[in-house]
């Protein structure tokens, strides 16, 4: 047991040193962990604060790789650094390739520019005429941890979210939307990510000044 | 990658329904194959990235509709069909001619398999069927250079040949959405690959000719396929899930992201008039999804991050300072 797995059982009232209900290895737990594992995967998806360089062999003549890890999962590239020639990547996408280059996969040379299509394809710009290494800085979404000693793949500021998130989801399954509801708001609040949340109150922007109810009466006063 | 019984199972303890007493496990596929292609489409997130080979190949072709209910694999439909007379016909005087004895004149052959254009002079544009899931295509080349869409209106006006035209294609059309099915234009003259197209729409889709299975080590942490786009289709398109028929089978989403199709399954299952009616829950889930839907939004956003975008296109250059006169000068002499 972890210290986030402890903290959520303080806060729905389980006894941390011989749990009742949620010991180790009970379904009841593993729907905590899972609810950990979760929130987790969601702040670093919504943050992108966990990256790690990986190393794509490039091959001579080939342009596009499909990527798949074994360890956590590809987000999205941020940086694409070619090692031999001490060159950065730029990003760029394959509509503005195509409108600068129709030639973008015949024409080939050292690589400048990069790609990313869909969740798990890289593409290069130009066709590679030598096989090389590129390094890959990759946000990454942390694949769920099994065992109460595992690495949690998370930012220290972050971790008391994931907690709210799993309490959230713990009193949902008791049937307490109410509760679910206010812990869940924590979460967002406590990670800064109110934003995410779509029924925000109800704001009307003007430029100028605009007509309260009321105000042309108070003005006439 | 996860199965959907594992999120069934999830699922259910949430739901307090272990058993299946109050929503059988049909009742949460349904809400399964509905609930993912929301999430699929409201957040464009599935994206397929693929190469075929062309001429494609089909295991069937079929001349009426009723003949579809009695194939399986991939099929395509040949020759005319007459919705006047519910006949199929090869060349368009047939019809004319079987009821009104009118004889119109016609040109180029027909063919029953769209490869066998490739052998005649076909009368009429040789098809290819996109992906069964296919959404929006987002970027289609052919033989290594990018092709546009272009509607049959257009073309018909621009070139009055533009079913049999031939040479190096530029443009791709589709006469409806529904049948799924494109032509090039002009079509390419040329036959490649003919015998080795079978796994052509299968859902692997890329064509894999480069399997580096030797860096799957824990030290790398990358597997890598390579796709080949030579003489072949090339096509990224937003695409929708299939629809899971069992439970045994896999969610075509990353494991990462199907705790949200899990959510809009759980506002259905609450929101349902059942026993298990609760609507303050369905509002719960039904607002868990919906933040997770920003929240993938936001991802996608923040993939282009490593773009470095800019008015007029280059950097502008550092420019030195102009010459100056010391300061000691006097500022007018």
């Amino acid at each position: 047991m972890n210290s986030l797995e402890t903290q959520v059982l303080r806060l729905i009232g389980e006894s941390t040193a011989s749990p009742d209900v949620f010991g180790e290895l009970t379904d009841s737990f593993q729907q905590i962990r899972g609810s950990l594992n979760d929130a987790i995967q969601e702040l670093n998806m919504a943050t992108g604060a966990y990256r790690r360089t990986y190393f794509l062999p490039i091959y001579s003549g080939q342009q596009l790789y499909r990527l798949a890890t074994v360890v956590d999962y590809i987000g999205y590239v941020v940086q694409a650094w070619d090692r031999a020639r001490k060159y950065r990547l730029m990003r760029t996408d394959l509509m503005a390739l195509s409108r600068f280059d129709p030639w973008w996969m015949k024409l080939s040379g050292p690589m400048t520019q990069y790609f990313q299509a869909g969740l798990n394809v890289v593409g290069v710009y130009r066709l590679p005429s030598e096989n090389t290494v590129l390094e890959l800085d990759c946000v990454m979404i942390p694949s769920p941890y099994t065992a109460g000693t595992d690495a949690i793949k998370l930012r220290a500021q972050y971790q008391r979210a994931a907690v709210h998130y799993a309490v959230s989801e713990f009193y949902a399954s008791r049937g307490d939307a109410n509760r679910a509801n206010e812990y869940f708001t924590r979460y967002l609040e406590t990670a800064n990510l109110m934003m995410l949340r779509p029924g925000m109150a109800e704001r009307q922007y003007y430029i100028g000044s605009v007509d309260k109810p009321g105000a042309t009466e108070a003005a006439a006063k | 990658m996860t199965t959907v019984a594992q999120s069934i199972t999830r699922m259910r303890r949430f739901l307090r329904d272990p058993d299946g007493l109050i929503w059988s496990g049909a009742d949460l596929l349904a809400y399964w194959n509905e609930a993912q292609q929301e999430v699929a489409q409201k957040t464009g997130i599935l994206e397929r990235i693929e190469a075929h080979y062309y001429p494609p190949m089909y295991d069937w072709s079929y001349m009426y509709d009723w003949e579809l209910a009695y194939i399986k694999g991939d099929t395509i439909q040949c020759f005319s069909f007459d919705t006047r007379t519910g006949d199929s016909f090869m060349y368009p005087w047939e019809a004319a001619y079987s009821r009104e004895n009118i004889n119109a004149t016609d040109d180029g052959a027909r063919f029953m398999h769209p490869w066998e254009a490739l052998y005649v002079s076909p009368a009429g544009p040789l098809p290819f069927k996109l992906h069964s899931r296919f959404d929006q295509a987002k970027y289609v080349a052919f033989d290594k250079e990018p092709i546009q869409p272009i509607t049959e209106n257009e073309l018909a006006l621009y070139d009055r040949y533009y079913q049999t035209a031939t040479g190096e294609p530029t443009h791709y059309w589709r006469r409806d959405e529904f049948s799924n099915i494109a032509y090039l234009y002009p079509q390419p003259a040329a036959v490649w690959q003919v015998p080795s197209v079978a796994n052509t729409f299968d859902d692997a889709g890329g064509i894999i000719v480069g399997d580096a299975q030797w860096l799957d080590t824990g030290d790398l942490g990358l597997i890598t396929d390579v796709i080949s786009v030579d003489n072949a289709l090339f096509m990224v398109y937003q695409a929708i899930p299939f629809d899971v028929g069992t439970a045994s089978e896999e969610s075509e989403f990353p494991a990462w992201l199907v705790k949200y199709v899990e959510y809009a399954v759980l506002e259905r299952a609450f929101g349902a008039d059942t026993d298990g009616f609760i609507p303050s829950l369905r509002d719960y889930w039904k607002s868990r999804k919906e933040i997770g839907i920003q929240a993938i939004k936001r991802f996608m956003r923040m993939r282009t991050q490593d773009r470095d975008y800019r008015l007029g296109g280059l950097r502008p250059t550092a420019r030195g300072r102009h010459p100056r006169l010391p300061s000691t000068y006097p500022d007018f002499y």
